[in-house]
């Protein structure tokens, strides 16, 4: 909790409203950390690795005392800051934290005893909360977390809901939500909640009274829900279709049939997501081979990305075009990474070379066509009549010269392994970077001015330098790039590259050529990332060297392992979380690095795998686990490296 | 029956051209290309003598300055490399925690005249404060972020150690503000003198000479004390030195405290010289030690000093004299291009570095 305070989080949290007058999200922060306390505390105490359990007045106990030391901890720090000034130092560790959110606004002698005193209550509650049955528990905290999350998103939502046409001022009031509004969310999360907690028994009761289910207690046979899903999914991605066709030739499209495509594609995804489950036992198996309810489910959150942009105002479309830059990214570092296990941390050296041909190729002030004109790089503002070519001919020049890139880069790096190639690859990148904005390369690049003037692809009618329709270009890509790397995974290329990441030694000895397969990688990734380069200096008509540092590698890097190294689903997931949510919450922006730096090692931890792991990975990682406690168990020692025979005095050399 | 000499034929052309050594042939040819673009640009800037000798002396000094400072990060990674294989990314922040802290210390001590009153005292004390901060730093890394992964692949280490470093680094944003702050002047590090004509400044032989007691410190800690000698054996193999009663964890965090400790002693150093510090001060210099490391012969602790200091003398003198030849304005702007293009040289051409045997491909 100090630690939080002292980042500067606290005070950055209190700025944003939930409960317009009544709450902001600073106090609930500690609101929160003390209830987690509490129910942390009241956990099933493990001994020797069994749960016992533990009866309910010990837990609440447990809690109370759980809570008064996180609250004695707190209050001490109070009274020691205000008797001690350190605001010299922490400069985050403002009066208003420490004044108002911490002391409640009370004599500091006070709010440190009022902080115990709330500590204490909370944590009760967190530890009773621990008591309750886990379906109502469930629904109670999904109230709370939609509250919330409502209320974050409070610039979002209600962009979207004016675009659609509704009224919002019951819900928000001056960057909040209204107390009604913040209860009908509560609700609102808890039914929803509650809806999929206790879905097969709901389910079977529908197909109970309608008799189709028969007596086997099964829900509606997975043959309907299939068809059903598989309808609606097609109706609403043909509804959005329709929609976005009319948003693109500029008619203002009907917030009621807007609507009616938002509905259908939530119930046809919902739909599917039971069916899916119900057929591959819970998701075990992927959703490879998932069927007609499968496909239902693609074209209903396809339907549902076709028509986000009309709903969300151009500001926002904004960030969805950031959005599908950085998840062609993240599948194109998802083939060098997730499938040949080539650690790249210089990825963004091909978003800078796509970025930068592109400019050069289709920008009025490129140095191809200025140079007649006169001085370039001398920071004149000479432009040209016309772009050197077309962003549509520039496509393919530049992916030429993005496989190009991509070979060079990995050519010299091909004997390396693991770890060395992780710095090496870094070193290319920020190599890039330099010369990018060097003095030397200037006269052609711009050097720190960048590149201005990049012109939008035609045909003109369709308006490509609108966000909104610029998105649908790079969804079209993203689509390629993912069928291609989904037809890739399975190919014998694909299996190359597994063997490859699972153990070089031995897929060499099994005659896959080590050499062609982590050129093809390279080439293939570089080609992706350019492509997401290209559609950058699209996007911003102006690049900089500032664009192309290590940020982005670290941003693609983190998005790609919190969705899950290796899983399409998951690169997407996590470039929406990662570069959307700061998007979204622009308040929070300066903190990003932060979280990407906690979730990177947090994910690491916790659940290698990802988010949404891809079944192979999830395999490979589990099964070393294993071995490793197994080896524990043989040798009574913390984890050693797995698999590793190596002569003493002599270097190790696995990967 | 020509059928068949085809045949016999086939295997032996493919085995023909599969013998001929082409990576030693790549390798050759670009290694003379490079030789060749060195000499000649080193040759062109020399007769354009634009720099006279005192010059070059400076500029060897001040890489000879730099490189005591990523010497002594060197050491970090590899002590650590040569125990987990572990690429501890967030060395270079351990680096900036110490450095970045103790700044509040030099104030306190600065208001109170301490600073420039009893000078010896007060480095003194910003040495301990910045190692001590810089090994608990340390010590709290291995503990959160590296233990619960002992034993996992490589690559999720490393990737922990990346997340780790961006944690830290943003955190101590978080905590001191993400401007560059200078230090309070301290008198007695000022000031030039000459030796063998050439001038040098107090504070880099303060810093070349302080390194270098840290350096000679460190490897008699490693090869004559006990813990040292745990620490090797650990290093070579884990299991072994289990079996034979060292308690492997504990060296572990051993050997992160040391690295911590000299991360600290480091950015003093690098304060000391620079005079600025800020929350992202640790990330250029962590990688440029990581590329001693390397150059050295990761694992091997005279190697990182030797590489370290190698390393500032090529990034100091290399880009002037190379490259003002070559014609390409303002040259220093490419100097971590230098540091970079040494590291992926050293592992193309001598993968074990310069005091690693060619056997060991530790790449």
């Amino acid at each position: 909790v100090i630690y939080v305070a002292a980042v500067g989080l606290v005070e950055r949290f209190n700025g944003t409203n939930v409960i317009t007058g009544v709450i902001t999200l600073g106090p609930i922060f500690f609101l929160a950390a003390m209830l987690f306390t509490g129910y942390l505390a009241a956990r099933d105490p493990k001994v020797d690795g069994q749960v016992v359990s533990v009866p309910a007045r010990d837990r609440l106990v447990t809690g109370v005392v759980a809570g008064a030391v996180t609250g004695v901890v707190v209050g001490a720090f109070v009274l020691l800051f205000n008797a001690v000034n350190i605001r010299d130092i922490f400069v985050s560790l403002s009066p208003v934290v420490l004044g108002d959110i911490l002391t409640f606004g009370q004599e500091p002698a006070v709010g440190a005893l009022l902080q115990v005193g709330v500590a204490v209550v909370l944590a009760l509650a967190g530890a009773s909360l621990r008591l309750l049955n886990p379906a109502n528990r469930k629904p109670f905290l999904a109230g709370l977390g939609t509250m919330l999350i409502v209320g974050v998103m409070e610039r979002l939502l209600r962009v979207m809901l004016d675009t659609l046409g509704l009224e919002t001022d019951w819900l928000y009031r001056r960057g909040g939500l209204t107390i009604p509004g913040a209860i009908a969310m509560f609700v609102v999360g808890a039914v929803v909640s509650y809806l999929t907690t206790h879905r097969e028994t709901i389910f079977q009761r529908l197909a109970g009274d309608r008799r189709i289910g028969g007596g086997d207690g099964g829900a509606l046979p997975p043959s309907t829900q299939e068809n059903l899903a598989f309808g609606l999914g097609l109706a609403s991605l043909a509804l959005s279709g329709f929609l976005a066709v009319q948003g693109l030739v500029g008619e203002q499209a009907a917030g009621a049939l807007l609507i009616l495509a938002l509905v259908i594609g939530l119930v046809a995804i919902v739909v599917a997501t039971v069916t899916v489950r119900k057929r591959t036992g819970g998701g075990a198996r992927g959703s490879v081979r998932a069927g007609r309810a499968g496909i239902g489910f693609f074209a209903a959150v396809a339907g549902l990305f076709v028509i986000v942009p009309l709903i969300v105002g151009v500001f926002l479309s904004h960030a969805m075009v950031t959005i599908g830059i950085y998840v062609l990214l993240g599948l194109g570092l998802n083939i060098v990474v997730g499938y040949a296990g080539l650690l790249d941390l210089g990825y963004v050296a091909f978003f800078a070379v796509g970025a930068y041909s592109m400019a050069l190729f289709t920008a009025l002030q490129s140095s191809l066509v200025t140079e007649g004109v006169g001085e370039f790089g001398s920071g004149s503002q000479v432009a040209a009549e016309q772009p050197w070519t077309s962003f549509w001919v520039a496509l393919p020049l530049v992916i030429v010269i993005a496989v190009i890139a991509g070979v060079l880069i990995g050519a010299p790096v091909l004997r390396l392994r693991g770890d060395y190639l992780a710095i090496v690859t870094l070193g290319f990148g920020e190599i890039v970077r330099v010369i990018v904005r060097s003095d030397w390369a200037a006269p052609f690049l711009g050097g720190s001015q960048g590149i201005k003037q990049v012109q939008p692809p035609p045909p003109e009618a369709l308006d490509f330098g609108s966000p909104q329709n610029l998105y649908y270009l790079v969804l079209a890509f993203i689509l390629l790039a993912i069928y291609v790397s989904w037809r890739l995974q399975y190919s014998r290329v694909g299996r190359a590259w597994a063997a490859m990441r699972e153990d070089e030694d031995v897929a060499e000895a099994m005659g896959v050529s080590v050499i062609k397969y982590k050129l093809l990688a390279f080439a293939m990734g570089a080609a992706v990332g350019c492509l997401s380069g290209a559609f950058f200096a699209v996007q911003l008509s102006v690049i900089t060297p500032d664009s192309f540092e290590l940020l982005v590698s670290i941003t693609v890097l983190a998005a790609i392992i919190l969705g899950g190294i290796g899983s399409i689903p998951g690169v997407i997931i996590g470039a929406v979380v990662l570069v959307g949510l700061p998007e979204v919450l622009r308040d929070f922006a300066e903190y990003r690095l932060l979280f990407y730096g906690a979730i990177l090692v947090g994910i690491m931890i916790l659940r290698p795998e990802g988010l949404i792991a891809s079944a192979r990975r999830r395999r490979e990682l589990h099964e070393k686990e294993g071995e490793s406690e197994q080896f524990e168990e043989e040798f009574g020692m913390g984890g050693p490296e797995p698999a590793v025979t190596a002569t003493p005095g002599e270097a190790r050399q696995e990967t | 029956m020509s059928e068949a000499t085809t045949a016999v034929e086939e295997p032996t052309r493919r085995l023909f051209l599969e013998r001929v050594p082409w990576r030693a042939i790549v390798l050759i040819g670009l290694g003379a290309i490079l030789l060749v673009g060195i000499t000649l640009g080193t040759a062109a800037t020399l007769e354009q003598g634009r720099l006279t000798g005192a010059n070059w002396g400076r500029l060897v000094v001040g890489g000879l300055t730099r490189g005591s400072v990523y010497a002594i990060i060197a050491v970090g990674y590899t002590l650590v490399y040569g125990i987990l294989f572990l690429i501890n990314f967030a060395h270079g922040e351990v680096f900036m925690a110490g450095a970045f802290s103790t700044l509040f210390v030099a104030r306190a001590l600065d208001e109170a005249g301490l600073l420039n009153g009893n000078p010896i005292l007060s480095i003194g004390i910003l040495f301990a404060s910045s190692m001590l901060i810089s090994m608990v730093v340390a010590i709290v890394l291995e503990r959160v972020a590296y233990r619960p992964l002992r034993g996992s692949p490589r690559l999720i280490l490393l990737i922990t150690a990346i997340g780790a470093s961006l944690f830290l680094q943003n955190s101590f944003r978080g905590f001191y503000g993400a401007g560059s702050t200078a230090y309070p002047r301290i008198d007695i590090l000022t000031g030039r003198m000459a030796i063998f004509g050439v001038r040098i400044q107090r504070v880099e032989l303060i810093v070349i000479i302080g390194a270098l007691i840290l350096m000679v410190g460190l490897y008699l800690f490693i090869e004559r004390t006990k813990t040292g000698r745990a620490m090797r054996a650990v290093g070579e193999d884990k299991e072994i030195a289990a079996l034979m009663g060292i308690d492997v964890d504990r060296v572990i965090v051993t050997t992160f405290a040391i690295g911590g400790l000299l991360a600290g002693a480091a950015g003093i150093l690098f304060v000391f010289v620079f005079n600025q510090v800020n929350y992202f001060m640790g990330f250029v210099p962590g990688i440029k030690a990581f590329t001693a490391a390397v150059l050295g012969g990761i694992g091997n602790v005279l190697g990182a000093g030797i590489g370290g200091i190698l390393l500032g003398i090529l990034e100091s003198v290399g880009p002037r004299l190379v490259l003002t030849g070559a014609g390409i304005p303002s040259p220093d702007q490419l100097q971590p291009v230098v540091a970079f293009g040494v590291l992926v040289l050293v592992l193309l051409f001598r993968p074990g570095g310069i005091l690693g045997s060619e056997e060991e491909k530790r790449a």
